[in-house]
């Protein structure tokens, strides 16, 4: 445990909260654990020091306009959420705030004209599980989003999210807050794009989404994250799933400093089913950190877990995935596979698939490789007269589409093919070259 | 077209080669038979370029070049083909993308623009006919699930796509049933004319009633030891190969 006296109290001192607020009780609980260090099983593999000496943002202010490329990069027919360093930015916004019956407002709005619909799920989602992270962000919250899809409201079009860092100073720390909830039988598709405005500035980020599917209701959610230099990226998304409620996540992280994604999804209902798909390419002495939890707690559900690393140079990577199978939850169906391509030999993963049963009538499967590129496929393509890097880069390529492929929506997939491509530096592949877009680069 | 000149070739320190001699000119089918583990996959390695081999002495002559100088896709290039024993698997990248990374490469090298989608689509679906393969399996990933005459069968679809002038068969035959068995020899027979050449390694005589070679060679511990015409594959059929390795023991 590190001790977080210095900055972070500092911080909240500032907050000037009541003693009994449920900031001030997330903050005690936040000090009691610290940041955790490297004695943490949950974090063995990260190494949060970096965390140690930040000072949470509490600065609100809000560029006046929107940089020309992002307001045009998501051609799509979209509602445009756009957040600045955690805080909902309504002025570099556009949608519509009451369409179809999906309310959408930052969270301090929905605190006041949602108020019975906050109390009864904000926070409810980290009860049972001590996280020093969850806690830290309940304590510092900014304004972030809310979505509220009322009993079958259908959404026309997808929900974007530009989660922008803007002039952060190096040793500030954003800690966003979002709260989804979905009504029975309502359906959302939410795309969440991580950038940071200043290349050259520091991207830290303490990210928390709680998500409610309740029964019936599908969400979709895509996350993409690319090239953010000195991003230094928390993120927690909770889920709980109610009955025949469906969820589908698919996370593309393209090089980041350091990336640590928790998804942990509560199956609560029968016949609930939850996708968590990801794919990252790691250079230089980058570090990606998945860590997926699925509960099975109740019969008859089905839950899926795909997940690639691409990793070159000195990069690093992690996953753990842990199927968890309660008592009683018969008939569940999960599935888990971690697969992962080392580019050099100085590139590193540690993987570690996991399951926990305590249910009889059970299938699960699970499994992990990783491995270097197959040279029997590479000499395959070479009497074809692929040379040979281009060989090497083909099946990468095929590696990494898998997961991109498995996107529903085909604008975003499109757009997730082009990355790929400029990613694994395939740009002057001819065969790539025709695909069409709707979302500008 | 092709002279091998007393090629050795060596893989961890163990010589599998051991002074071959090979000439094929165009238009001609050589068939090259002989009993397990005397190198015929090795030679089909060597010729294309697999670079686990050690190749000790010898030369390797394809249309005025020294193959042994170039890289396995640079002879591809140059017109020389594979039809894998064993076609390796390649999730994710369907058949047809494979191919047309394959041709654009070629047109690439040789200054010409990549290929019109159009013009792509209508060769690979005259070459589909060619070997009776159906649309579904070139969007589905290279080989992954096939069976394995499927795979022979998308080994000569890919000859026929990238029409080479020297195509090498390592077992086609194996593992294919007698109507998998006409399909290929049917294509191979209809790709075949005076400028190409086809040197077909096999363990049976059978393939060879539908493919006519030109001439048999039959190899033995690294080397080709006897070569006839196609009644040499006959007698090998009826008689099997003790009587080689006796003939070459006296």
């Amino acid at each position: 445990m590190i001790a977080v006296k210095n900055k972070y109290t500092e911080a909240f001192e500032k907050l000037k909260k009541s003693e009994n607020s449920a900031e001030a009780q997330a903050f005690r609980r936040f000090q009691k654990m610290g940041i955790p260090d490297r004695k943490s099983e949950v974090y063995k593999y990260s190494n949060l020091k970096h965390f140690k000496n930040l000072t949470p943002s509490t600065d609100g202010s809000i560029p006046h306009k929107l940089p020309e490329y992002f307001t045009h990069k998501y051609l799509l027919d979209k509602h445009l959420l756009v957040t600045v360093n955690g805080v909902f930015a309504e002025n570099l916004s556009s949608y519509e705030g009451d369409e179809d019956g999906i309310h959408i407002s930052c969270m301090c709005d929905a605190r006041k004209e949602f108020r019975d619909i906050v109390e009864s799920h904000y926070n409810e989602t980290s009860a049972g599980y001590p996280d020093a992270f969850s806690e830290m962000n309940t304590a510092f919250a900014q304004c972030g989003i809310f979505i509220y899809a009322t009993k079958n409201a259908q959404a026309k079009k997808p929900i974007v999210m530009l989660h922008l860092g803007y002039n952060q100073h190096k040793d500030s720390l954003i800690c966003q807050r979002n709260l989804i909830v979905l009504e029975q039988n309502s359906e959302v598709e939410i795309i969440e794009d991580y950038v940071n405005i200043d290349e050259e500035e520091a991207f830290n980020i303490n990210h928390f989404s709680e998500y409610f599917i309740e029964q019936d209701a599908r969400l979709k959610i895509n996350i993409y994250q690319e090239d953010s230099n000195q991003v230094h990226f928390i993120g927690n998304k909770f889920f709980e799933l109610g009955k025949g409620s469906n969820l589908k996540v698919t996370t593309l992280n393209f090089q980041g400093e350091f990336i640590r994604n928790n998804f942990r999804v509560n199956l609560n209902g029968e016949h609930g089913e939850a996708t968590i798909n990801g794919i990252f390419i790691n250079r230089d002495k980058d570090h990606t950190d998945s860590r997926i939890l699925i509960k099975h707690n109740a019969p008859h559900c089905e839950s899926f877990q795909t997940f690639k690393g691409i990793l070159d140079d000195q990069s690093t990577g992690v996953f753990n995935g842990k199927v968890f199978v309660a008592e009683g939850a018969q008939k569940t169906n999960a599935f888990q596979s971690n697969k992962n391509i080392l580019l050099s030999e100085e590139a590193t993963i540690n993987t570690k698939p996991e399951l926990e049963i305590y249910a009889d009538d059970v299938k699960c499967s699970h499994g992990a490789t990783c491995g270097q590129l197959d040279e029997n496929a590479i000499f395959y393509a070479q009497t074809r007269g692929i040379p040979r890097e281009k060989a090497r880069k083909l099946i990468v390529f095929a590696f990494a589409q898998e997961v991109v492929q498995d996107i529903d929506n085909e604008l975003f997939k499109n757009f997730m093919e082009r990355r790929l491509v400029h990613n694994l530096d395939l740009a002057d592949y001819s065969t790539y070259g025709s695909v069409q877009s709707g979302i500008k680069e | 077209m092709l002279k091998i000149e007393n090629l050795k070739a060596s893989i961890d320190n163990k010589e599998i080669l051991k002074g071959l001699n090979l000439e094929v000119k165009p238009g001609e089918i050589h068939a090259i038979m002989g009993p397990n583990g005397t190198g015929k996959s090795t030679l089909a390695n060597v010729i294309t370029g697999r670079d686990v081999y050690d190749i000790s002495s010898g030369s390797i002559q394809f249309a005025n070049e020294d193959l042994l100088e170039l890289d396995p896709d640079e002879r591809a290039r140059l017109g020389i083909f594979l039809a894998f024993q064993y076609p390796v698997e390649i999730p994710g990248v369907t058949t047809t993308n494979f191919m047309k990374a394959a041709i654009n490469e070629r047109r690439r090298h040789q200054g010409e623009e990549p290929m019109k989608a159009s013009e792509f689509l209508k060769i690979m679906k005259g070459k589909m006919k060619l070997v009776d393969i159906d649309q579904k399996f070139m969007s589905r990933s290279l080989n992954e699930g096939f069976s394995g005459g499927e795979k022979k069968r998308n080994e000569i679809f890919q000859m026929a796509m990238l029409e080479p002038k020297l195509a090498i068969l390592d077992e086609t035959d194996s593992g294919l049933d007698i109507d998998a068995l006409k399909i290929v020899s049917n294509g191979v027979n209809q790709l075949r004319n005076k400028d190409n050449a086809f040197i077909i390694i096999t363990h049976y005589q059978r393939l060879l009633d539908y493919i006519v070679p030109d001439f048999v060679h039959v190899m033995y511990d690294g080397r080709i030891v006897k070569s006839g015409d196609k009644e040499l594959a006959k007698e090998l059929e009826a008689k099997g190969y003790d009587w080689i390795k006796e003939e070459l023991a006296v």
